[in-house]
Protein backbone atom coordinates (compact mmCIF):
# COMPACT_ATOMS: atom_id res chain seq x y z
CA UNK A 1 0.00 0.00 0.00
CA UNK A 2 1.31 3.46 -0.77
CA UNK A 3 1.96 6.08 1.88
CA UNK A 4 -0.83 8.39 0.78
CA UNK A 5 -3.44 5.61 1.24
CA UNK A 6 -2.29 5.14 4.81
CA UNK A 7 -2.19 8.89 5.32
CA UNK A 8 -5.86 9.42 4.62
CA UNK A 9 -6.80 6.40 6.75
CA UNK A 10 -4.71 7.57 9.70
CA UNK A 11 -5.86 11.11 8.90
CA UNK A 12 -9.51 10.35 9.67
CA UNK A 13 -8.40 9.05 13.07
CA UNK A 14 -6.54 12.34 13.62
CA UNK A 15 -9.78 14.24 12.93
CA UNK A 16 -11.43 12.32 15.79
CA UNK A 17 -8.85 13.48 18.33
CA UNK A 18 -10.06 14.87 21.62
CA UNK A 19 -13.44 13.36 20.83
CA UNK A 20 -15.80 10.73 22.22
CA UNK A 21 -16.91 7.72 20.17
CA UNK A 22 -20.10 6.12 21.46
CA UNK A 23 -21.54 2.60 21.10
CA UNK A 24 -25.11 2.71 19.77
CA UNK A 25 -27.57 -0.06 18.92
CA UNK A 26 -30.44 1.88 17.31
CA UNK A 27 -31.06 4.99 15.20
CA UNK A 28 -32.53 6.72 18.28
CA UNK A 29 -29.36 6.11 20.27
CA UNK A 30 -27.21 7.26 17.34
CA UNK A 31 -29.12 10.54 17.23
CA UNK A 32 -28.70 11.04 20.99
CA UNK A 33 -24.95 10.48 20.55
CA UNK A 34 -24.71 12.95 17.66
CA UNK A 35 -26.73 15.56 19.55
CA UNK A 36 -24.44 15.16 22.55
CA UNK A 37 -21.39 15.97 20.41
CA UNK A 38 -19.94 12.50 19.72
CA UNK A 39 -17.27 12.62 16.98
CA UNK A 40 -18.37 9.18 15.70
CA UNK A 41 -20.65 6.30 16.63
CA UNK A 42 -19.99 2.57 16.78
CA UNK A 43 -23.02 0.73 15.40
CA UNK A 44 -23.55 -2.67 17.00
CA UNK A 45 -26.44 -4.98 17.92
CA UNK A 46 -25.56 -5.56 21.53
CA UNK A 47 -23.36 -3.42 23.75
CA UNK A 48 -20.53 -5.35 25.44
CA UNK A 49 -22.31 -5.64 28.80
CA UNK A 50 -25.19 -7.46 27.09
CA UNK A 51 -22.83 -9.68 25.11
CA UNK A 52 -21.22 -10.52 28.44
CA UNK A 53 -24.56 -11.29 30.08
CA UNK A 54 -26.23 -13.15 27.23
CA UNK A 55 -23.20 -15.08 26.01
CA UNK A 56 -23.34 -17.00 22.72
CA UNK A 57 -21.31 -16.18 19.63
CA UNK A 58 -21.04 -12.45 18.95
CA UNK A 59 -20.66 -11.59 15.25
CA UNK A 60 -20.72 -8.60 12.91
CA UNK A 61 -24.01 -6.73 13.26
CA UNK A 62 -26.97 -6.79 10.88
CA UNK A 63 -25.98 -4.65 7.87
CA UNK A 64 -29.49 -3.22 7.72
CA UNK A 65 -29.13 -1.82 11.24
CA UNK A 66 -25.70 -0.38 10.41
CA UNK A 67 -26.98 1.17 7.18
CA UNK A 68 -29.94 2.81 8.91
CA UNK A 69 -27.57 4.43 11.41
CA UNK A 70 -25.29 5.60 8.57
CA UNK A 71 -28.32 7.22 6.95
CA UNK A 72 -29.41 8.88 10.18
CA UNK A 73 -26.27 10.71 11.31
CA UNK A 74 -23.77 13.06 9.64
CA UNK A 75 -20.78 11.97 11.77
CA UNK A 76 -18.58 8.96 10.88
CA UNK A 77 -20.00 5.51 11.59
CA UNK A 78 -17.85 2.61 12.76
CA UNK A 79 -18.77 -1.08 13.02
CA UNK A 80 -17.10 -4.17 14.49
CA UNK A 81 -15.82 -7.36 12.89
CA UNK A 82 -14.54 -10.49 14.60
CA UNK A 83 -10.76 -10.75 14.96
CA UNK A 84 -9.38 -12.25 11.74
CA UNK A 85 -12.72 -12.26 9.91
CA UNK A 86 -11.63 -10.86 6.54
CA UNK A 87 -15.01 -11.46 4.88
CA UNK A 88 -16.98 -9.57 7.52
CA UNK A 89 -14.50 -6.71 6.99
CA UNK A 90 -14.97 -6.83 3.21
CA UNK A 91 -18.72 -6.66 3.70
CA UNK A 92 -18.46 -3.60 5.94
CA UNK A 93 -16.16 -1.92 3.43
CA UNK A 94 -18.70 -2.63 0.67
CA UNK A 95 -21.43 -1.22 2.91
CA UNK A 96 -19.37 1.98 3.19
CA UNK A 97 -18.76 2.28 6.94
CA UNK A 98 -16.13 4.89 7.77
CA UNK A 99 -14.04 2.81 10.20
CA UNK A 100 -13.84 -0.89 11.11
CA UNK A 101 -13.12 -2.05 14.65
CA UNK A 102 -11.47 -5.49 14.63
CA UNK A 103 -12.72 -6.21 18.09
CA UNK A 104 -12.14 -8.62 20.95
CA UNK A 105 -15.67 -7.82 22.11
CA UNK A 106 -16.89 -10.16 19.37
CA UNK A 107 -16.02 -13.85 19.27
CA UNK A 108 -12.62 -14.56 17.67
CA UNK A 109 -12.89 -15.94 14.11
CA UNK A 110 -9.24 -16.76 13.37
CA UNK A 111 -7.10 -17.91 16.26
CA UNK A 112 -3.88 -17.34 14.37
CA UNK A 113 -4.15 -14.26 12.17
CA UNK A 114 -5.69 -10.84 12.41
CA UNK A 115 -7.14 -9.23 9.28
CA UNK A 116 -4.49 -7.95 6.87
CA UNK A 117 -5.63 -4.35 7.13
CA UNK A 118 -3.29 -2.96 4.49
CA UNK A 119 -5.48 -4.59 1.83
CA UNK A 120 -8.41 -2.32 2.70
CA UNK A 121 -9.33 1.23 1.73
CA UNK A 122 -11.36 1.66 4.90
CA UNK A 123 -9.31 2.36 8.04
CA UNK A 124 -9.21 -0.05 10.99
CA UNK A 125 -9.00 0.50 14.73
CA UNK A 126 -7.65 -2.37 16.85
CA UNK A 127 -7.39 -3.06 20.57
CA UNK A 128 -4.09 -3.41 22.40
CA UNK A 129 -3.19 -4.18 26.01
CA UNK A 130 0.55 -3.63 25.62
CA UNK A 131 3.07 -2.06 23.26
CA UNK A 132 3.78 -5.31 21.38
CA UNK A 133 0.13 -5.74 20.48
CA UNK A 134 -0.15 -2.10 19.41
CA UNK A 135 2.93 -2.36 17.17
CA UNK A 136 1.82 -5.67 15.62
CA UNK A 137 -1.56 -4.18 14.72
CA UNK A 138 0.11 -1.09 13.25
CA UNK A 139 2.39 -3.31 11.15
CA UNK A 140 -0.74 -5.09 9.86
CA UNK A 141 -2.10 -1.70 8.80
CA UNK A 142 -4.23 -0.43 11.70
CA UNK A 143 -4.84 3.33 11.37
CA UNK A 144 -5.82 3.78 15.00
CA UNK A 145 -5.17 1.95 18.28
CA UNK A 146 -7.37 1.77 21.35
CA UNK A 147 -6.72 0.13 24.67
CA UNK A 148 -8.70 -3.04 25.20
CA UNK A 149 -9.69 -2.29 28.76
CA UNK A 150 -12.34 -4.70 29.94
CA UNK A 151 -15.42 -3.96 27.86
CA UNK A 152 -18.87 -4.15 29.37
CA UNK A 153 -17.76 -3.93 32.99
CA UNK A 154 -17.96 -0.22 33.77
CA UNK A 155 -14.64 -0.74 35.57
CA UNK A 156 -11.97 1.56 34.13
CA UNK A 157 -9.03 -0.12 35.90
CA UNK A 158 -8.09 -2.42 33.03
CA UNK A 159 -8.03 0.44 30.49
CA UNK A 160 -5.84 2.47 32.85
CA UNK A 161 -3.56 -0.54 33.27
CA UNK A 162 -3.21 -0.87 29.47
CA UNK A 163 -2.53 2.84 28.97
CA UNK A 164 0.16 2.79 31.65
CA UNK A 165 1.67 -0.44 30.36
CA UNK A 166 2.03 0.91 26.81
CA UNK A 167 3.52 4.12 28.22
CA UNK A 168 6.05 2.37 30.42
CA UNK A 169 7.12 -0.01 27.66
CA UNK A 170 7.68 2.95 25.33
CA UNK A 171 9.75 4.64 28.07
CA UNK A 172 11.78 1.45 28.43
CA UNK A 173 12.46 1.34 24.67
CA UNK A 174 13.47 5.00 24.63
CA UNK A 175 15.74 4.66 27.65
CA UNK A 176 17.64 1.78 26.12
CA UNK A 177 17.59 2.42 22.37
CA UNK A 178 17.73 6.23 21.96
CA UNK A 179 21.51 5.92 21.95
CA UNK A 180 21.20 4.31 18.49
CA UNK A 181 20.08 7.62 16.99
CA UNK A 182 23.53 9.07 17.65
CA UNK A 183 25.54 5.90 17.44
CA UNK A 184 23.86 3.26 15.25
CA UNK A 185 26.47 0.68 16.25
CA UNK A 186 26.21 1.07 20.01
CA UNK A 187 26.54 -2.45 21.35
CA UNK A 188 24.20 -2.21 24.29
CA UNK A 189 21.62 -0.33 22.21
CA UNK A 190 21.68 -3.01 19.52
CA UNK A 191 21.37 -5.76 22.12
CA UNK A 192 18.31 -4.10 23.63
CA UNK A 193 16.86 -3.53 20.16
CA UNK A 194 17.11 -7.24 19.46
CA UNK A 195 15.53 -7.99 22.83
CA UNK A 196 12.58 -5.65 22.22
CA UNK A 197 12.11 -7.01 18.71
CA UNK A 198 11.81 -10.52 20.15
CA UNK A 199 9.64 -9.48 23.08
CA UNK A 200 7.20 -7.45 20.99
CA UNK A 201 7.35 -9.82 17.97
CA UNK A 202 7.98 -7.05 15.44
CA UNK A 203 11.00 -6.21 13.29
CA UNK A 204 13.91 -4.20 14.67
CA UNK A 205 12.98 -1.56 12.07
CA UNK A 206 9.56 -1.12 13.64
CA UNK A 207 11.17 -0.48 17.03
CA UNK A 208 13.71 1.91 15.49
CA UNK A 209 10.91 3.80 13.77
CA UNK A 210 9.29 4.34 17.19
CA UNK A 211 12.61 5.61 18.56
CA UNK A 212 13.08 7.97 15.60
CA UNK A 213 9.54 9.24 16.18
CA UNK A 214 10.55 10.28 19.75
CA UNK A 215 8.51 7.44 21.28
CA UNK A 216 5.25 8.52 19.70
CA UNK A 217 3.10 5.82 18.09
CA UNK A 218 2.53 6.64 14.40
CA UNK A 219 -1.26 6.46 14.85
CA UNK A 220 -3.83 7.95 17.18
CA UNK A 221 -4.36 6.10 20.48
CA UNK A 222 -7.77 6.15 22.21
CA UNK A 223 -8.87 4.72 25.55
CA UNK A 224 -11.61 2.07 25.59
CA UNK A 225 -13.13 -0.57 27.83
CA UNK A 226 -14.95 0.18 31.07
CA UNK A 227 -15.25 3.97 30.82
CA UNK A 228 -18.52 4.84 32.60
CA UNK A 229 -18.33 8.40 33.94
CA UNK A 230 -17.07 11.84 32.84
CA UNK A 231 -14.30 11.49 35.42
CA UNK A 232 -13.20 8.14 33.93
CA UNK A 233 -12.97 9.74 30.49
CA UNK A 234 -10.98 12.71 31.82
CA UNK A 235 -8.59 10.39 33.68
CA UNK A 236 -7.79 8.54 30.44
CA UNK A 237 -7.19 11.88 28.67
CA UNK A 238 -4.95 12.99 31.54
CA UNK A 239 -2.82 9.88 30.98
CA UNK A 240 -2.16 10.93 27.40
CA UNK A 241 -4.90 9.29 25.33
CA UNK A 242 -6.09 11.12 22.20
CA UNK A 243 -9.77 10.47 22.89
CA UNK A 244 -12.16 7.87 24.32
CA UNK A 245 -14.61 5.16 23.30
CA UNK A 246 -17.60 4.74 25.57
CA UNK A 247 -19.42 1.45 25.14
CA UNK A 248 -22.03 0.19 27.54
CA UNK A 249 -21.50 3.12 29.92
CA UNK A 250 -23.86 5.59 28.26
CA UNK A 251 -26.93 3.64 27.22
CA UNK A 252 -26.89 1.42 30.32
CA UNK A 253 -27.18 4.50 32.54
CA UNK A 254 -30.47 6.03 33.66
CA UNK A 255 -30.07 9.28 31.64
CA UNK A 256 -28.05 8.53 28.49
CA UNK A 257 -28.51 11.94 26.80
CA UNK A 258 -27.23 13.81 29.82
CA UNK A 259 -24.37 11.43 30.54
CA UNK A 260 -23.30 11.50 26.87
CA UNK A 261 -23.09 15.30 26.92
CA UNK A 262 -21.25 15.27 30.24
CA UNK A 263 -18.60 12.88 28.90
CA UNK A 264 -18.08 15.09 25.82
CA UNK A 265 -17.60 18.10 28.12
CA UNK A 266 -15.22 16.17 30.38
CA UNK A 267 -13.01 15.16 27.44
CA UNK A 268 -12.97 18.75 26.23
CA UNK A 269 -12.10 20.14 29.69
CA UNK A 270 -10.06 17.20 30.96
CA UNK A 271 -7.52 19.48 32.63
CA UNK A 272 -10.15 21.57 34.47
CA UNK A 273 -11.66 19.86 37.56
CA UNK A 274 -14.29 22.63 38.01
CA UNK A 275 -15.65 22.03 34.52
CA UNK A 276 -15.73 18.23 34.95
CA UNK A 277 -17.52 18.74 38.26
CA UNK A 278 -20.03 21.08 36.64
CA UNK A 279 -20.79 18.48 33.96
CA UNK A 280 -21.19 15.72 36.55
CA UNK A 281 -24.17 16.99 38.56
CA UNK A 282 -27.47 15.07 38.46
CA UNK A 283 -26.43 12.44 35.95
CA UNK A 284 -28.67 9.77 37.49
CA UNK A 285 -27.56 6.19 37.99
CA UNK A 286 -24.41 5.12 36.13
CA UNK A 287 -24.28 1.58 34.74
CA UNK A 288 -24.20 -0.97 37.53
CA UNK A 289 -20.96 -2.63 36.42
CA UNK A 290 -18.82 -5.57 37.46
CA UNK A 291 -15.42 -5.38 39.12
CA UNK A 292 -12.70 -6.67 36.79
CA UNK A 293 -10.83 -8.16 39.75
CA UNK A 294 -13.79 -10.50 40.37
CA UNK A 295 -13.74 -11.89 36.81
CA UNK A 296 -12.22 -15.25 36.01
CA UNK A 297 -9.52 -15.20 33.33
CA UNK A 298 -11.82 -16.96 30.82
CA UNK A 299 -14.53 -14.35 31.43
CA UNK A 300 -12.26 -11.53 30.30
CA UNK A 301 -12.65 -10.18 26.77
CA UNK A 302 -9.28 -8.43 26.79
CA UNK A 303 -7.41 -11.75 26.64
CA UNK A 304 -8.85 -12.33 23.16
CA UNK A 305 -6.37 -11.41 20.44
CA UNK A 306 -2.63 -11.55 20.77
CA UNK B 1 14.73 49.65 24.48
CA UNK B 2 16.12 46.19 23.81
CA UNK B 3 16.14 44.52 20.43
CA UNK B 4 13.43 42.13 21.64
CA UNK B 5 11.04 44.96 22.54
CA UNK B 6 11.26 46.61 19.14
CA UNK B 7 9.86 43.53 17.45
CA UNK B 8 6.22 43.23 16.50
CA UNK B 9 4.65 40.23 18.19
CA UNK B 10 2.62 38.08 15.87
CA UNK B 11 0.45 35.51 17.62
CA UNK B 12 -1.45 32.98 15.53
CA UNK B 13 -4.22 31.14 17.37
CA UNK B 14 -5.37 27.60 16.66
CA UNK B 15 -8.93 26.69 17.68
CA UNK B 16 -8.30 23.81 20.10
CA UNK B 17 -11.73 22.46 20.83
CA UNK B 18 -11.55 19.14 19.00
CA UNK B 19 -9.78 17.63 15.98
CA UNK B 20 -6.37 18.22 14.41
CA UNK B 21 -5.25 21.24 16.47
CA UNK B 22 -2.06 19.56 17.70
CA UNK B 23 -1.03 19.01 14.06
CA UNK B 24 -1.64 22.67 13.16
CA UNK B 25 0.23 23.86 16.26
CA UNK B 26 3.17 21.57 15.42
CA UNK B 27 3.29 23.01 11.89
CA UNK B 28 3.22 26.58 13.18
CA UNK B 29 5.87 25.88 15.80
CA UNK B 30 8.27 24.42 13.25
CA UNK B 31 7.59 27.29 10.86
CA UNK B 32 7.97 29.94 13.58
CA UNK B 33 11.28 28.49 14.76
CA UNK B 34 12.52 29.11 11.22
CA UNK B 35 10.98 32.55 10.82
CA UNK B 36 12.16 33.80 14.22
CA UNK B 37 15.76 33.34 13.10
CA UNK B 38 15.30 34.43 9.47
CA UNK B 39 16.80 37.88 8.64
CA UNK B 40 13.90 38.85 6.37
CA UNK B 41 11.49 38.39 9.29
CA UNK B 42 13.69 40.11 11.85
CA UNK B 43 11.00 42.72 12.67
CA UNK B 44 8.74 40.03 14.03
CA UNK B 45 8.55 37.65 16.92
CA UNK B 46 6.14 34.78 16.10
CA UNK B 47 4.28 32.45 18.41
CA UNK B 48 1.34 30.03 18.22
CA UNK B 49 -1.44 29.80 20.82
CA UNK B 50 -4.15 27.29 21.66
CA UNK B 51 -7.58 28.93 21.61
CA UNK B 52 -10.12 27.36 23.97
CA UNK B 53 -11.89 30.23 25.68
CA UNK B 54 -12.75 33.87 24.91
CA UNK B 55 -9.69 35.33 26.67
CA UNK B 56 -7.42 33.35 24.31
CA UNK B 57 -8.60 35.61 21.46
CA UNK B 58 -6.91 38.71 22.90
CA UNK B 59 -4.06 40.04 20.79
CA UNK B 60 -4.25 37.50 17.97
CA UNK B 61 -3.07 38.42 14.47
CA UNK B 62 -4.48 35.30 12.87
CA UNK B 63 -6.56 32.25 13.70
CA UNK B 64 -6.82 28.76 12.22
CA UNK B 65 -10.00 26.69 12.50
CA UNK B 66 -8.93 23.06 12.28
CA UNK B 67 -10.19 19.78 10.85
CA UNK B 68 -12.38 17.56 13.01
CA UNK B 69 -16.12 17.04 13.42
CA UNK B 70 -17.97 20.28 12.76
CA UNK B 71 -21.05 19.29 14.80
CA UNK B 72 -18.92 18.49 17.84
CA UNK B 73 -16.97 21.74 17.51
CA UNK B 74 -20.11 23.83 17.00
CA UNK B 75 -21.74 22.38 20.14
CA UNK B 76 -18.62 22.83 22.28
CA UNK B 77 -18.17 26.41 21.05
CA UNK B 78 -21.77 27.21 21.95
CA UNK B 79 -21.51 25.61 25.41
CA UNK B 80 -18.21 27.28 26.29
CA UNK B 81 -19.25 30.82 25.38
CA UNK B 82 -16.54 31.10 22.73
CA UNK B 83 -18.98 31.03 19.80
CA UNK B 84 -20.07 34.70 19.90
CA UNK B 85 -16.67 36.38 20.43
CA UNK B 86 -15.04 34.10 17.85
CA UNK B 87 -17.71 34.85 15.22
CA UNK B 88 -17.26 38.59 15.88
CA UNK B 89 -13.48 38.35 15.54
CA UNK B 90 -13.62 36.32 12.31
CA UNK B 91 -16.09 38.68 10.66
CA UNK B 92 -14.37 41.86 11.92
CA UNK B 93 -11.61 41.61 9.31
CA UNK B 94 -9.04 42.44 12.00
CA UNK B 95 -7.22 39.10 11.86
CA UNK B 96 -6.27 36.61 9.16
CA UNK B 97 -8.57 33.58 9.26
CA UNK B 98 -8.05 30.10 7.82
CA UNK B 99 -10.52 27.20 7.98
CA UNK B 100 -9.47 23.68 6.96
CA UNK B 101 -12.14 21.03 6.28
CA UNK B 102 -14.46 21.19 9.32
CA UNK B 103 -12.98 24.65 9.93
CA UNK B 104 -14.11 25.68 6.43
CA UNK B 105 -17.63 24.50 7.26
CA UNK B 106 -17.62 26.62 10.42
CA UNK B 107 -16.59 29.86 8.64
CA UNK B 108 -19.10 29.57 5.77
CA UNK B 109 -22.19 31.74 5.66
CA UNK B 110 -24.26 28.83 4.42
CA UNK B 111 -23.90 25.06 4.93
CA UNK B 112 -25.98 22.44 3.11
CA UNK B 113 -26.38 18.67 3.42
CA UNK B 114 -26.23 18.98 7.19
CA UNK B 115 -28.06 18.30 10.41
CA UNK B 116 -29.76 21.41 11.75
CA UNK B 117 -31.50 20.33 14.95
CA UNK B 118 -29.29 18.69 17.54
CA UNK B 119 -31.69 17.96 20.39
CA UNK B 120 -32.03 21.10 22.55
CA UNK B 121 -29.25 22.72 20.49
CA UNK B 122 -28.80 23.78 16.87
CA UNK B 123 -25.93 23.23 14.50
CA UNK B 124 -24.67 26.80 14.14
CA UNK B 125 -21.80 28.15 12.05
CA UNK B 126 -19.63 31.20 12.72
CA UNK B 127 -19.78 32.66 9.20
CA UNK B 128 -17.41 35.06 7.44
CA UNK B 129 -17.08 33.59 3.95
CA UNK B 130 -19.77 34.35 1.39
CA UNK B 131 -19.97 30.80 0.15
CA UNK B 132 -22.28 27.84 0.38
CA UNK B 133 -20.56 24.66 1.60
CA UNK B 134 -21.83 21.14 1.15
CA UNK B 135 -20.78 18.70 3.89
CA UNK B 136 -19.35 15.27 3.03
CA UNK B 137 -19.45 16.21 -0.64
CA UNK B 138 -17.25 13.43 -1.88
CA UNK B 139 -19.15 10.73 0.01
CA UNK B 140 -17.92 8.61 2.91
CA UNK B 141 -14.44 7.67 4.16
CA UNK B 142 -13.83 5.08 1.39
CA UNK B 143 -14.15 7.98 -1.07
CA UNK B 144 -11.42 10.03 0.65
CA UNK B 145 -8.46 10.77 -1.63
CA UNK B 146 -5.23 12.68 -2.07
CA UNK B 147 -4.35 14.89 -5.02
CA UNK B 148 -1.49 17.22 -5.93
CA UNK B 149 -2.75 20.76 -6.55
CA UNK B 150 -1.45 24.26 -7.27
CA UNK B 151 -3.08 27.50 -6.12
CA UNK B 152 -3.97 30.65 -8.00
CA UNK B 153 -2.52 33.87 -6.62
CA UNK B 154 -0.13 32.00 -4.37
CA UNK B 155 3.41 30.72 -4.50
CA UNK B 156 2.25 27.26 -3.43
CA UNK B 157 2.69 24.84 -6.34
CA UNK B 158 2.41 21.06 -6.43
CA UNK B 159 1.10 20.64 -2.91
CA UNK B 160 -0.12 17.23 -1.74
CA UNK B 161 -3.72 17.69 -0.63
CA UNK B 162 -5.43 15.14 1.61
CA UNK B 163 -9.24 15.11 1.37
CA UNK B 164 -11.02 13.27 4.20
CA UNK B 165 -14.82 13.15 4.10
CA UNK B 166 -14.28 16.60 2.67
CA UNK B 167 -16.75 19.45 2.15
CA UNK B 168 -16.66 21.55 -1.05
CA UNK B 169 -17.71 25.06 -1.98
CA UNK B 170 -20.86 24.59 -4.07
CA UNK B 171 -21.72 28.23 -4.55
CA UNK B 172 -20.53 31.77 -4.11
CA UNK B 173 -23.24 33.83 -2.44
CA UNK B 174 -23.99 37.06 -4.25
CA UNK B 175 -26.67 38.15 -1.84
CA UNK B 176 -27.53 37.40 1.75
CA UNK B 177 -28.72 33.78 1.85
CA UNK B 178 -32.31 33.07 2.68
CA UNK B 179 -33.09 31.50 6.02
CA UNK B 180 -31.99 27.93 6.65
CA UNK B 181 -34.02 24.89 5.70
CA UNK B 182 -34.43 21.38 7.04
CA UNK B 183 -30.95 20.48 5.82
CA UNK B 184 -29.13 23.81 5.63
CA UNK B 185 -27.99 26.46 8.07
CA UNK B 186 -27.15 30.12 7.61
CA UNK B 187 -24.67 32.08 9.71
CA UNK B 188 -25.61 35.27 11.50
CA UNK B 189 -23.70 38.02 9.68
CA UNK B 190 -22.66 41.01 11.84
CA UNK B 191 -20.20 42.55 9.43
CA UNK B 192 -20.23 42.19 5.66
CA UNK B 193 -17.08 41.01 3.93
CA UNK B 194 -16.56 43.62 1.19
CA UNK B 195 -14.07 41.59 -0.84
CA UNK B 196 -15.11 39.25 -3.60
CA UNK B 197 -14.62 35.51 -3.33
CA UNK B 198 -11.66 34.23 -5.38
CA UNK B 199 -11.42 30.57 -6.35
CA UNK B 200 -7.88 29.30 -5.67
CA UNK B 201 -8.22 25.68 -6.71
CA UNK B 202 -10.64 23.13 -8.10
CA UNK B 203 -10.68 19.36 -8.59
CA UNK B 204 -12.43 17.23 -11.19
CA UNK B 205 -14.51 14.40 -9.73
CA UNK B 206 -16.93 12.23 -11.68
CA UNK B 207 -17.13 14.82 -14.48
CA UNK B 208 -17.85 17.67 -12.07
CA UNK B 209 -15.59 20.60 -11.24
CA UNK B 210 -15.53 21.22 -7.50
CA UNK B 211 -14.08 24.22 -5.68
CA UNK B 212 -11.73 23.17 -2.87
CA UNK B 213 -9.88 26.40 -1.97
CA UNK B 214 -11.16 29.98 -1.79
CA UNK B 215 -10.14 33.35 -0.48
CA UNK B 216 -12.25 36.37 0.42
CA UNK B 217 -10.14 39.26 1.70
CA UNK B 218 -8.74 38.23 5.07
CA UNK B 219 -10.30 34.76 5.01
CA UNK B 220 -8.85 31.57 3.50
CA UNK B 221 -10.81 28.32 3.22
CA UNK B 222 -9.52 24.89 2.15
CA UNK B 223 -11.44 21.63 2.09
CA UNK B 224 -8.26 19.56 2.50
CA UNK B 225 -5.72 19.18 5.33
CA UNK B 226 -2.30 20.85 4.92
CA UNK B 227 -1.67 19.96 8.58
CA UNK B 228 -1.46 16.24 7.69
CA UNK B 229 1.57 16.45 5.39
CA UNK B 230 5.14 17.31 6.37
CA UNK B 231 5.14 20.40 4.18
CA UNK B 232 4.92 23.87 5.74
CA UNK B 233 4.49 25.96 2.58
CA UNK B 234 0.76 26.41 2.97
CA UNK B 235 1.10 27.57 6.57
CA UNK B 236 3.87 29.95 5.52
CA UNK B 237 1.71 31.36 2.75
CA UNK B 238 -1.14 31.91 5.21
CA UNK B 239 1.19 33.76 7.59
CA UNK B 240 2.75 35.88 4.81
CA UNK B 241 -0.40 36.73 2.94
CA UNK B 242 -3.19 36.76 5.53
CA UNK B 243 -1.47 37.49 8.84
CA UNK B 244 1.51 39.76 8.08
CA UNK B 245 0.00 41.80 5.25
CA UNK B 246 -2.97 42.57 7.45
CA UNK B 247 -0.83 43.53 10.40
CA UNK B 248 1.02 45.97 8.11
CA UNK B 249 -2.26 47.41 6.76
CA UNK B 250 -3.57 47.75 10.30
Amino acid sequence: MCASDFQKKAGLAQMLKQGVIMDVTTVEEALIAEEAGAVAVMALERVPSDIRKEGGVARMSDPHMIRSIMDAVSIPVMAKVRIGHTVEAEMLEALGVDFIDESEVLTVADRKYHVDKDDFKVPFVCGAKDLGEALRRIVEGAAMIRTKGEAGTGDVSEAIHHIRKIRSEIDDVMANCSVLLENPNDKSGLQHLKGFSEKFRVSEDTILELVRNAGKLPVVNFAAGGIATPADAALCMRLGCDGVFVGSGIFKSSNPAKLAKAIVEAVHWYLEPEQILKASFDLGEPMRGIQVSGLKEEEKLSVRGW
Amino acid sequence: MTQQDSKTHIVVGVLSVQGSFREHLDHLNVLFTDLNSAPEYSHYQFSARKVKQPKDLDGLSGIILVGGESTTMSLLLQHSGLFGPLAQLIQSGKVGVWGTCAGLILIANQVTNTKVDLGDCKFKVLGGLDVSIERNSFGRQVDSFTQVLSFQESSVRSFECVFIRAPVVTGILSEKPSVGTKSSVVAEVFEANNHSVEVLSEVEKDGKTLIVAVRQGHILGTSFHPELVQDYRFHKWFVDEFVLKRSIDA
